[in-house]
């Protein structure tokens, strides 16, 4: 049985779901004063008998094995608009919608959506914490329909997914954490270009340009939260949300990369190059650093100076980068296809930036005793790792440098890990029908964006 | 005008029962177990405490016994552990 406070009846219940247990359990709950230092424990002398309750006399009420199907749903209305609008008010009563308006996901939608594979619609990718509902190809194709998405994003959708739940990406503790993280997807490989995935200006979208991103990372959102479970406030503790319905689907700018530098699947994730591949990596925050100068330095200068820009925004302590510190990433760091040219005419590899900011993001072991961090440390298996400067991440090799964002010098972008001992990938497999799905596409969005 | 829909939430499967309730405490191992947080270091000893008033003859183990890092905690590692040990049930805490 388990003690908990009042909020978290519903993360257990998904818990206990996602094991393969019918979705109830044996609880003792109090509210959450109780779970704060120096609480007053009168409320746990006054229940002893719920605990002993729990132990002896609570009985499930599903009883059986077996797979518990959702059955499909009628919805009425004097006209399909009226029963459209129907639908999104009966999937928000259902607590199957964002509050953005949705698509209805008929057979009909449904199977057009499948014509991005050739995989079974019954083929299972895995199932979703905590509630372990079963993912496949078919419930993938519903959210993709839901989200407004098209037969040619189904293939980076299944990726996604694949990778999201390989056990390296712990995606139970991230999806209920009171952390606010959301999953990042970053595709490599000509697919980004052929589906419209916005690798330049404004790639975190919204971007009518490139709508792949939006309706992918939206899909997933919504199967993170109806086969997840991970609805706010009773199947995620996360405190403050991912503040992105869509989390952030991009693509790496391969066309920008400077001479010598190799696409993030090739050199991170050791992928043979051209192939289409997703990385995904979970990120608690999403911060845009001022790296420039104000143009009276020199090239050598402001290169050297902005590095120790962005060394200033990795240098924070982060808990839940404990999980990945041996073997995942610290976190993703964007830079454009300008600043990486601009580093790399100056003999700035991948490797001697990694090495450069690895060392200048060591935090002073004078900090981590001012802020108490320092006992999170001593009190995780990192312990070992403690030295003055403590390194965020235990080698220079994890941390993931990706060439995107508009063509532009003035930014980079940090995005900070969470959670993922490793970072996942996944090849993306595309259908027989792929070029005709891409003419197709072309014939209904217009011709593929010059960026 | 009637559509029909999908729904959205995908299957799920129950594959194993919850297990039986224990007839009475008295005599029994029960293993209080924790990933240390929520000032699990005063609610456990204190249930502790008020099931061995209660049952005397029961063996209430503390969950420093089988501390758990917060990963391996719902793992069937810990619940085979527990089993080895000649527990016969236990209370989780403080999932807060």
């Amino acid at each position: 049985m388990v003690l908990t406070r009042n909020e978290f009846v519903g993360v257990v219940r998904n818990a206990v779901a996602g094991l393969g247990f019918a979705p109830e359990q044996a609880m003792v709950t109090f509210p959450v004063a109780l779970f704060l230092a120096e609480s007053d424990l009168g409320p746990v002398k006054r229940n002893v008998d719920k605990f002993i309750e729990g132990l002896t006399k609570w009985e499930p009420t599903l009883k059986e094995k077996g797979r518990l199907k959702t059955p499909r749903v009628r919805v009425e209305g004097k006209d399909y608009e009226e029963a459209v609008a129907n639908m999104n008010t009966l999937f928000l009563r259902n607590l199957w919608g964002d509050g953005l308006p949705l698509l209805p996901p008929t057979k009909e939608r449904v199977s057009w959506i499948l014509r991005g594979t050739d995989i079974s619609p019954d083929a299972e990718i895995g199932r979703i914490m905590p509630k372990g509902g079963i993912a496949t190809v078919e419930t993938l194709a519903v959210s993709l329909a839901m989200a407004g998405g098209r037969p040619e994003y189904l293939p980076v959708l299944i990726a996604a997914v694949e990778a999201i739940l390989e056990p390296g990406l712990s995606h139970d503790k991230w999806q209920t954490t009171s952390s606010s993280i959301y999953p990042v997807v970053i595709v490599n490989g000509p697919i980004a270009k052929q589906i419209r995935l916005n690798s330049g200006f404004g790639l975190l979208g919204p971007d009518p340009q490139h709508p792949a991103g939006g309706s992918i990372g939206r899909a997933i959102r919504l199967l993170q939260q109806n086969a997840g479970g991970a609805l706010p406030g009773v199947g995620t503790m996360s405190m403050f949300g991912g503040m992105r319905y869509t989390n952030a689907v991009f693509a790496e700018d391969e066309a920008g990369l400077p001479l010598g530098w190799e696409p993030l699947n090739v050199e991170y994730l050791g992928y043979p190059k051209g192939v289409n591949t997703v990385a995904v990596s979970p990120v608690s925050s999403a911060t845009n650093m001022l790296r420039r100068g104000v143009g009276k330095e020199t090239l050598d200068e402001e290169a050297l100076t902005s590095l120790h820009i962005i060394a200033s925004y990795m240098r924070s302590f982060n808990v839940n980068s404990f999980d990945g510190y041996a073997d995942g990433t610290p976190g993703i760091l964007l830079i454009s296809s300008t600043v990486a040219g601009q580093l790399a005419s100056l003999g700035w590899t991948k490797e001697k930036i990694r090495e450069f900011l690895w060392e200048k993001s060591k935090i002073p072991l004078s900090e981590l005793k001012r802020t108490g961090f320092i006992r999170w440390i001593e009190h995780s298996n990192l312990k070992e790792t403690l030295q003055d400067p403590w390194p965020v991440t235990s080698n220079p090799e994890n941390l993931m440098i990706v060439v995107a964002g508009g063509r532009h010098p003035t930014h980079a972008y940090w995005m900070q890990s969470a959670m993922a001992p490793r970072v996942a990938s996944a090849e993306i497999k595309l259908p027989a029908n792929w070029d005709e799905l891409i003419k197709e596409a072309e014939e209904n969005l217009g011709p593929l964006p010059v960026n | 005008m009637r559509i029909e829909v999908f729904n959205p939430s995908g299957a799920t499967e129950i594959t194993r029962p919850h297990a039986p309730r224990l007839d009475t405490l008295k005599g029994k191992t029960i293993y209080l177990l924790s990933n240390e947080q929520w000032q699990a270091h005063r609610t456990l000893p204190l249930i502790r405490k008020l099931l061995l008033e209660r049952f005397p003859t029961a063996t209430i183990v503390p969950h420093t016994e089988l501390s758990v890092v917060r990963a391996q905690i719902d793992g069937d590692e810990v619940a085979d552990l527990v089993k080895q040990k000649g527990g016969q049930a236990v209370i989780i805490g403080n999932a807060a």
